[in-house]
């Protein structure tokens, strides 16, 4: 590329990056200090005023609000640390039967999105209904558990995102050079002094790191406690956000000034997480690949498994059984275990209703039609950052990375807020259109996107490209014959995940849907606030299915790519 | 002397491959013992296995008198019992912790008293050259420092003796030279048992009382330095111990008691000694150290016509390549040549007992 072309290429890609991501985050902290909903990018600075903040900070319930969503998310991420942690520490460092599948087990809440395990876990422990309590109930067992408390959520919390931690202390395990702990172990130091003096404070910054990233997902997350905080009071930020606009009078403003306070809030953890990811220093990788000997459980060998074993129950087997059985019941009337399992009650009728309800086909049609097109622009975006980003020393190019890692710290629920700001009444027409939601989550995505191709490019090595430059061949036919081939696998794989992230997406488009281009999960959502119970069931298995199927194709076929490669 | 430690039979597999074979070793108290092989003949797996790192699946392990493992009678004393210091490749320094807590820490595990422990780190540091540095964050150590740091840590606790898996190799020529000459004096004064596993000979018979060399997983031949130099039992131990001239050779009749006739398929013919018996018409190996062979301008017995084709001065010696009938051959020559030159005819005089059969292993 020659300088004044690979200018231009910054420029037209910076342009993107800042109509996408931060022109609608401006408006939305414009909008937060006007007094009116902005027109058309018109604003009515006359209106400017401080009184939106006023208002939030005021209401009486400000200190519980921001109390409660600071307590769900600790309670979540210290859930969620002493899980993922534990597991990581079984799956790779000890002799715990069946450790390949713990591993499997741990990462797969990721892929059930967070709405289809709030959902099943109302089925299951809702006080009065949930399938639990009815079982505890008939049991005799004076006891019953409640999701809808604040413990209950921090509990739903913890299993969903513990996976988090589980990838980043895995990784931190395996890295460490395990001479680190052998060297220990000569010394005279016992296995669990080990873990102690030695293990735990190498992999500290891995699992701080891991912690405040989940912190963040939590004070931002919508679906769980959309679903499972309301009925019993549990009121967080992102729901009153939504609860501001979505209940009459809408109060847009003060909607974005909450907006702005939740987004300072995620904005530095986030910035605390990358001091602490900047100082990950002491994970040390061994000069040799050689493995040190698991860490030997003894009697506790089974003990532990079964732990494991529980945390697939609590995440996958439960979940999904639950989801199963409502969508195979004719009635959901029952309080007794008898009634609730006679047989007669079953039918898979509901199946067939799902099918052929035309708003669960248009819904899905959306979604797939959102998914495919933030698939396809996305990953051209995304590519070219990356590639400019790492392969190249234009001018800026450290500007577009870090707009592109920028929305990791804003909540898809602003995002989504700050595009019906920007795109409402301008003349474009965007608003109403499937589009706006594809751009909000090629925005929201970026972080996800730009890393992930940025992964697999700087694994090429720059020789290679240079090479073919020096045969003769230009930046595109270069692009075309040696790096996109050669980043093919890895390419595939970052389409698969964003795949998948924009086919369960949900807060973001909560705001820029229309009743013609309402995506899947905020059908499913929207369903669910109407009671009907049984065909939410059956599209959340629904999607949950795709979401395998999406998944399970993308392995195939990067597998297949990778025994092609030499 | 006292036994240290004693091997029998240690057999490891990975899967189906045997890494480690049926070894046997002996250490005597102060003795140092060096394991040499090439890179992937099961060196490190062994030196594991002496530490508890990793577990045999055959033999027996003692040290000091104390079995410490054993597979047959599922015996296996985890390594932080073994009493046994060791030396890294990757030297294993904690980086959450100084100097001084790093070499400490055998210690505090063993709950020496504060004034004790301190009196000794300081002193151990002080014989490994880091007395200065002590409170210096660990992380912020040059390499040869950090192998240093390690040293002084499986020095500190009195190990009944200290393992080493290549601590040299992750240093550049010069340091390496320099820790090597202070490993061995340090070892000499302290009269420390050690096993030291490396795959550089220079190194192992600079610091080895005894070498015990390896290849795929067995021991092939255990002995002094000097005894492996002198007295190759193979091909194997003849290359890898040294730089030696090996010719292929048939025998050709005896020359005495002690001595053969040999042929080379080109046609070079001399008298060699053997020290296990040998037959007429049986192929051998022959092995000439370049440093044992003369270069003459003169004719003389057990000389040979060759032409000089290469010279090359390494300081106090003179490195000369020569053809002798087919074949080119390495000859070192120290103090005074005669007047040669390349392209000039000379006589090579090698005299038989510098000349020595190995035989071939039966097939
Ligand atoms: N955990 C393991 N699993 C499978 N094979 C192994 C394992 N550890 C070692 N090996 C194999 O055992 C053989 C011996 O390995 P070892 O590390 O003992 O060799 P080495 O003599 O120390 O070599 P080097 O000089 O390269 O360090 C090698 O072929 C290696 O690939
Ligand atoms: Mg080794």
């Amino acid at each position: 590329m020659n300088r004044i072309g690979g200018r231009i290429a910054v420029a037209v890609l910076a342009a993107v990056l800042l109509v996408l991501i931060v022109l609608p985050v401006g408006v939305l902290i414009i909008g937060s200090l006007l007094s009116d909903p902005p027109r058309a990018l018109q604003f009515n600075w006359s209106g400017l005023t401080f009184s939106n903040y006023a208002a939030v900070l005021s209401g009486q319930d400000f200190a519980a609000l921001l109390g409660t969503t600071v307590a769900a998310a600790l309670i979540g991420t210290a859930g969620a640390l002493v899980i993922g942690a534990a597991l990581a520490w079984l799956a790779v460092r000890t002799d715990v039967p069946a450790r390949r599948l713990l591993e499997a087990v741990a990462i797969m809440p990721m892929f059930v999105p967070p709405l289809v395990g709030a959902f099943a876990w109302d089925v299951l422990a809702s006080p009065r209904s949930g399938i639990i309590n009815i079982v505890l109930r008939a049991v005799g067992v004076g006891v019953s558990v409640n999701i809808y408390s604040l413990g209950g959520i921090g509990f739903v919390f913890a299993i969903y995102y513990c996976p988090y931690v589980f990838l980043f202390m895995a990784a931190a395990l395996r890295n460490m050079d395990a001479a680190l702990e052998e060297a220990a172990a000569m010394c005279g130091a016992g296995p669990l002094r080990v873990l102690a003096n030695i293990t735990a404070p190498l992999v500290a910054p891995a699992l701080l790191s891991s912690g405040l990233l989940v912190f963040v997902l939590l004070m931002e997350i919508f679906a769980i406690p959309a679903v499972l905080g309301e009925p019993g009071g549990v009121h967080v930020m992102s729901v009153r956000i939504w609860e501001l606009i979505g209940f009459a009078p809408p109060k847009v403003n003060e909607a974005s000034a909450l907006g702005v306070l939740l987004l300072l809030l995620t904005v530095t953890l986030v910035i605390l997480q990358h001091r602490f990811l900047g100082r990950r220093s002491f994970v040390t990788v061994a000069g040799k690949g050689l493995r040190s000997q698991p860490v030997r459980l003894g009697v506790m060998r089974w003990p532990l498994a079964t732990l494991g074993m529980l945390y697939l129950a609590c995440v996958v087997v439960l979940p999904f059984s639950a989801l199963l059985f409502i969508a195979l019941r004719k009635n959901l009337f029952f309080s007794s275990l008898a009634a609730m399992v006679r047989t007669s009650q079953f039918s898979t009728r509901q199946f067939t209703v799902a099918m052929n309800d035309p708003v669960v086909r248009d819904a899905l049609s959306n979604s797939l039609l959102v998914s495919l097109a933030t698939v396809g622009l996305g990953s051209i975006l995304y590519f070219a950052v990356a590639y400019i980003v790492h392969r190249t020393r234009l001018p800026g190019r450290r500007l577009l990375n870090m707009i592109a890692i920028l929305p990791v710290a804003i909540p898809g629920l602003i995002i989504g807020l700050g595009y019906l700001w920007s795109w409402i009444s301008l003349p474009v027409g965007l608003y109403g259109t499937v589009w706006i939601i594809v751009f909000a989550y090629i925005s929201q995505f970026a972080p996800q996107g730009v890393s992930a191709i940025s992964a697999t490019l700087v694994q090429i090595h720059p020789e290679l490209e240079e090479s073919s430059r020096l045969s003769g061949a230009g930046l595109f036919t270069t692009l075309r014959r040696i790096v996109i081939p050669l980043a093919w696998p890895g390419i595939l794989a970052s389409m698969i995940l964003l795949l998948v992230l924009s086919f369960r997406e949900f807060a973001t488009a909560l705001f820029l849907y229309t009743s013609s281009t309402q995506v899947f999960s905020l059908a499913m959502f929207d369903f669910w606030e109407r009671g009907s119970t049984s065909l939410v069931a059956v599209m959340a298995l629904a999607q949950s299915a795709l979401l395998l199927l999406f998944i399970t194709i993308g392995r195939m076929l990067t597998r297949r790519l990778a025994a092609d490669q030499p | 002397m006292v036994e240290k430690c004693r091997v029998r039979g240690l057999t490891k597999r990975f899967g189906t491959t045997t890494v480690v074979d049926d070894v046997a070793l002996d250490v005597s108290e102060g003795e140092f013992v060096v394991i040499l092989g090439p890179s992937g003949c099961g060196k490190t797996t062994t030196l594991r296995m002496i530490a508890g790192l990793a577990e045999p699946d055959a033999g027996s392990i003692d040290i000091d008198g104390r079995r410490v493992c054993a597979p047959a009678e599922r015996l296996f004393v985890p390594p932080e019992q073994r009493n046994i210091g060791m030396v890294f490749q990757s030297y294993a320094i904690w980086p959450h912790m100084t100097v001084f807590e790093n070499v400490a820490y055998p210690l505090r595990v063993r709950r020496v008293g504060g004034g004790e422990r301190k009196r000794r780190v300081a002193d151990v540091l002080e014989r490994v050259g880091l007395g200065q540095e002590s409170d210096r964050p660990a992380t912020a150590l040059s390499g040869g420092q950090m192998q240093r740091v390690a040293l002084a840590r499986a020095l500190v606790f009195n190990p009944a003796m200290v393992l080493f898996d290549e601590p040299l190799s992750n240093l550049d020529l010069k340091l390496r030279e320099r820790l090597r000459v202070e490993l061995k004096s340090l070892q000499r004064e302290t009269g420390l048992t050690s096993i030291y596993v490396t795959h550089d000979q220079t190194e192992a018979v600079e610091l080895a009382d005894r070498i015990i060399v390896m290849k795929a997983g067995r021991v092939v031949q255990t002995g002094t330095p000097r005894e492996l130099y002198r007295t190759p039992t193979s091909r194997f131990v003849a290359e890898f111990i040294s730089t030696a001239n090996i010719f292929d050779a048939v025998v050709e009749g005896f020359a005495g008691p002690g001595f053969v006739r040999v042929r080379c398929d080109d046609g070079r013919a001399l008298i060699a000694a053997h020290t296990v018996p040998v037959r007429p018409g049986e192929r051998v190996d022959v092995v000439v150290h370049p440093e044992d062979c003369r270069i003459e301008a003169t004719q003389g017995e057990h000389a040979h016509q060759v032409r000089i084709t290469g010279l090359r001065y390494q300081g106090t010696s003179t490195r000369i390549t020569l053809r002798w009938m087919g074949t080119e051959i390495d000859v070192v020559s120290l103090g005074t040549l005669p007047a040669i030159e390349e392209g000039s005819e000379a006589w090579l005089h090698i005299r038989p007992e510098h000349a020595r059969v190995i035989p071939r292993p039966v097939p």
